[in-house]
């Protein structure tokens, strides 16, 4: 270091220039000092790195023009241990995936068929922490800000503020008035076209919750969606959210026999054949929770969990007409 | 106390507020969600039970034109509609069912 340069009296006097009795107190300071700004700048580089938007693909590669609000365009899963996932989803669906790594989180885009079906993220979670992988669905919106402020005004509450991720657009996650979590989701290249889904694609989704009226009524405001009302032989309640005349999801009564059950959405992939289906998840590792069943759509449904705990349905959509009747 | 230490604890003070905003940056969230990346990571509370469905539970989308529970009751309110929380379609739609067409070639989309 050239002397002429320093202002700092202190870095103009070698060790050896210094007196025994104040070589050690400013050989501190000076320490100290260098200590502190290494710190600061590796915090200042660190955080940069951390905190870089990663870089998720499109939604609809190349972009459209299509927009169909109320429907479920996206699911993201969350999980403890990434390769597990993969490796099940992989054997079940045949879904292949492509890694993605930004600011030392793990993501992997899953395709089916060279197209982009889901989102998968690696996060720890501590046994401590009481809480379970989840699937979640992200619903088409225009402006997720302005939806966002009706959600509040509706008694929700916004658990992942108004985002912007670059390619992907704006998104922001909610707790509906009930407590079903959701995301919505204002996508920059557009929306997915209304086509049938494909076997291993996602094709329904439903909430389980605790008022199905109130929720209807919720989910209606915020997309401006029609509501049907199925017919049903129990206490419980069947309504349907439908917008550009399609089908987009369900609202259900909790089960009757679940009282500490909390309200969530369930998406449903669809399959050729869900009792087949629903034995390679227990091979995989996974568990069957609702054995498959005939629904009033003339398919069968199940309910599973992959070896970590998320939960998601199977759902066969015959091509022609209803094949069997529900007993 | 002299100038000398005054300095370094006007820069102790500066170092240590901006790396706790900082990390509060990277770090801030918990719960259910945090920004470690830039969009949200979700867990669930253990507390949500699954499953449960009676025989007569259905949850799947109809095929479309079925019988409406609601059809007969008047849209936007009066009678039994009153009690309803949400605006029920108008009688005059029939219930629609999922998207029937086949995927066509060319975009990918999720």
């Amino acid at each position: 270091m050239n002397p002429q340069y320093c202002s700092n009296p202190i870095d103009l006097i070698t060790p050896n220039q210094m007196s025994p009795q104040r070589m050690q107190p400013d050989r501190v300071r000076y320490f100290l000092r260098q200590g502190l700004l290494a710190l600061f700048l590796g915090v200042a580089c660190a955080v940069p790195v951390m905190a870089a938007p990663i870089q998720l693909p499109a939604i609809v590669d190349p972009a459209s023009q299509e927009h169909h609000v109320g429907k479920v365009i996206f699911v993201e899963l969350v999980t403890p241990d990434l390769a597990a996932a993969k490796q099940f989803y992989a054997g079940l669906f045949g879904w292949t995936f492509q890694d993605i790594q930004a600011g030392g989180t793990a993501y992997a885009e899953a395709f089916l068929d060279g197209r982009p079906v889901a989102g998968l993220i690696h996060k720890s979670l501590p046994a401590t922490e009481h809480r379970q992988p989840a699937w979640l669905s992200f619903f088409a919106v225009r402006n997720v800000d302005a939806v966002t402020k009706v959600a509040l005004q509706t008694g929700a509450k916004v658990l992942f503020e108004p985002h912007t991720i670059p390619d992907r657009g704006r998104e922001a996650v909610i707790a509906d008035p009930q407590g079903a979590v959701f995301a919505v989701l204002a996508s920059s290249s557009g929306d997915p076209p209304d086509v049938l889904a494909s076997p291993g694609e996602w094709i329904w989704s439903s909430l389980m919750t605790s008022d199905p009226d109130t929720g209807a009524a919720f989910y209606q405001k915020l997309f401006d969606c029609d509501v049907f009302e199925l017919p049903t032989s129990e206490d419980a309640q069947h309504l349907l959210l439908a917008s550009d005349n399609y089908a987009r999801a369900s609202v259900n009564t909790l089960p009757a026999n679940r009282p500490n059950a909390h309200p969530h959405w369930l998406n449903y992939v669809r399959v050729d054949d869900a009792v087949k289906t629903a034995a390679k998840v227990v091979a995989l590792g996974g568990r069957v929770l609702v054995e498959p069943r005939i629904d009033r759509h003339g398919g069968k449904v199940a309910l599973v969990a992959d070896p970590l705990g998320a939960c998601f349905g199977l759902l066969e959509w015959p091509d022609t007409e209803s094949k069997e009747v529900p007993k | 106390m002299n100038i000398s230490r005054l300095r370094w604890l006007g820069l102790s003070f500066v170092v240590l507020t901006l790396t706790v905003l900082l990390t509060g940056c990277v770090l801030g969230g918990g719960g259910y969600y945090d920004g470690g990346y830039a969009g949200a990571t979700y867990y669930e509370p253990s507390g949500v039970v699954y499953g449960g469905w009676g025989h007569d539970y259905h949850v799947a989308p109809p095929r479309g034109g079925e019988h409406r529970a609601d059809e007969h009751r008047p849209a936007g309110g009066g009678g039994h509609e009153a009690a309803r929380a949400y605006r029920h379609a108008p009688a005059s739609r029939s219930m629609p069912s999922i998207p029937s067409q086949p995927r066509a070639g060319g975009s990918r989309s999720r």
